[in-house]
């Protein structure tokens, strides 16, 4: 029995059981699905894209409950305008482009520096230990100090030259995406990559992480 | 500073930094940084803060947001079913939560061990037979009488040579000890009796081979078992993980009222 069978057989309040067919069909065939009118195949997109959705929003805008609804919204407009979107561009660089808009949107109303909060009702070495059974209590406080520190540089960077980093080092685009997803010439991404990791560079070693450099560039 | 060529630029070191030059652009770059020991220096600053961006991980937290399905004219929603952080390791009883590596490898280890441990009881059960040999009497016709036990060890072949040697030194130094009828040491049946050993040996060995191949074929069968059952505990882990949220979905669709989060139209956002 295929998936449109068992759909169409599955009670409408319930949510159905997820398929090898459900995943392992491509972003595109999911999109055409879901454009005709099939929420399960949308469904399997929030599931494929919620994870990095959340994560580029939390590191652009720095707070947890923020970031998360940033990417319900992201996810609610994307299904809104499904119908406008023509497939020109993967459905994912779509999802980033909605996800970004709506990171900018928060800064602008903000209207300060993003500033990252770990949540106070969670034990930091418990919830770490819970995905890291392996590691030691040194390796763990250490890794967190060091990922507070990044978090904290990268807090401090321009906007766009953060937005570059994150997209370049955590979500792997190529300059030329960044520069698609920014509205920008290639070369301004690499300009702000550039200056970006040197100013992350000069507050890392401003902060005991990174031996400072002896010899500077003109 | 290299006196041939210029520095690369801040774009062509970031280019060449992610790899994303075409290969002469790379070439010509990867050779002046090789000369050049301020953009060498550069590079690998640069590639130690990106290696230093790897630490920062958002903190975990469970979404599984959905789309409901939407009736005539009513708007679609983002339903937000994920549980709370903090709650989402405690859910469930302690048999649901998935094992630490520790405990696994405890695990392990105790199956293991008892799976020593009922071999080593079987071997109790069998026990190793010694071949008591008077020291007069013929150690190859003794050795005849139990042909059904062929194992014999260093220890034993060790104790027969001393024997052997010991006899040999009493019949030059004194030449009172007779070990036979005829009164002679015969060089003949000595190396006989050498040579049944040697054999006996060569059997023992083939034989503890053979037992530790079978060993290691137990050993790899309960690994194999073990890889068996931590599989089919992950998968009974997801298949109830499946069952929580189809459960919490009837729920949340039998339940008028129940306090989920949504992403309305028009909300203000």
């Amino acid at each position: 029995m295929n998936a449109t069978a068992i759909d169409a057989r599955w009670p409408s309040y319930l949510q159905r059981p997820r398929l090898v067919s459900d995943v392992t069909r491509s972003d595109e065939e999911l999109v055409t699905r879901s454009r005709g009118g099939d929420v399960d195949s949308f469904n399997q997109l929030i599931l494929r894209w919620e994870r990095p959705i959340y994560a580029l929003a939390y590191r652009v805008i720095g707070r947890e409950e923020d970031a998360r609804d940033v990417c319900q919204e992201t996810f609610l407009r994307a299904y809104r305008s499904l119908g406008g979107f023509k497939g020109q561009a993967k459905f994912s660089s779509w999802l980033y482009r909605i996800a970004l808009n709506l990171c900018r949107d928060w800064i602008r109303r903000q209207r300060r520096a993003p500033v990252s909060q770990f949540p106070e009702d969670i034990d930091v070495l418990e919830a770490a230990a819970a995905t890291e059974p392996t590691e030691s209590i040194e390796d763990l406080v250490a890794r967190r100090e060091l990922s507070a520190v990044v978090e904290e540089a990268m807090a401090k960077l321009p906007e766009e030259q953060r937005t570059a980093i994150i997209l370049k080092e955590y979500h792997g685009m190529t300059f030329q995406e960044i520069a698609d997803l920014q509205g920008c010439p290639l070369s301004t991404v690499k300009t702000r990559l550039y200056q970006g990791l040197s100013v992350l560079r000069r507050q890392l070693e401003r902060q005991g992480q990174m031996v400072p450099q002896m010899v500077k560039r003109t | 500073m290299n006196d041939r060529t210029p520095c690369a630029t801040p774009e062509a070191l970031v280019t060449y930094l992610y790899e994303e030059c075409e290969p002469a652009e790379r070439q010509s770059i990867a050779a002046h940084v090789e000369m050049c020991p301020l953009c060498a220096d550069e590079v690998r600053t640069l590639s130690d803060t990106r290696a230093h961006l790897t630490s920062w991980s958002p903190p975990a937290l469970s979404l599984g947001f959905q789309i409901t399905r939407t009736e005539g004219d009513q708007p679609a929603k983002v339903l937000d079913f994920a549980e709370p952080a903090s709650r989402s390791s405690k859910s469930g009883g302690w048999w649901r939560q998935p094992l630490p590596a520790w405990a696994q490898a405890a695990a392990a280890v105790v199956i293991f061990a008892a799976g020593m441990s009922v071999n080593a009881f079987r071997s109790v059960e069998q026990p190793t037979r010694v071949v008591q040999v008077p020291a007069t009497q013929n150690v190859a016709v003794a050795a005849d009488r139990h042909t059904d036990d062929l194992s014999v060890t260093r220890e034993e072949f060790a104790r027969l040579e001393s024997r052997l040697r010991a006899m040999e030194r009493a019949d030059v130094s004194r030449a009172s000890y007779v070990p036979g009828t005829d009164g002679q040491v015969d060089a003949n049946e000595l190396g006989a009796q050498v040579r049944t050993l040697q054999s006996r040996v060569a059997d023992s060995e083939r034989q503890n081979l053979d037992t530790f191949a079978k060993l290691a074929r137990a050993l790899e069968a309960n690994r194999r078992d073990i890889d068996a059952s931590r599989e089919a505990t992950q998968k009974i882990t997801l298949m109830d993980e499946e069952l929580q949220d189809h459960r919490q979905v009837l729920r949340s669709a039998l339940v008028p009222g129940l306090a989920v989060r949504t992403a309305l139209t028009g909300s203000g956002r």
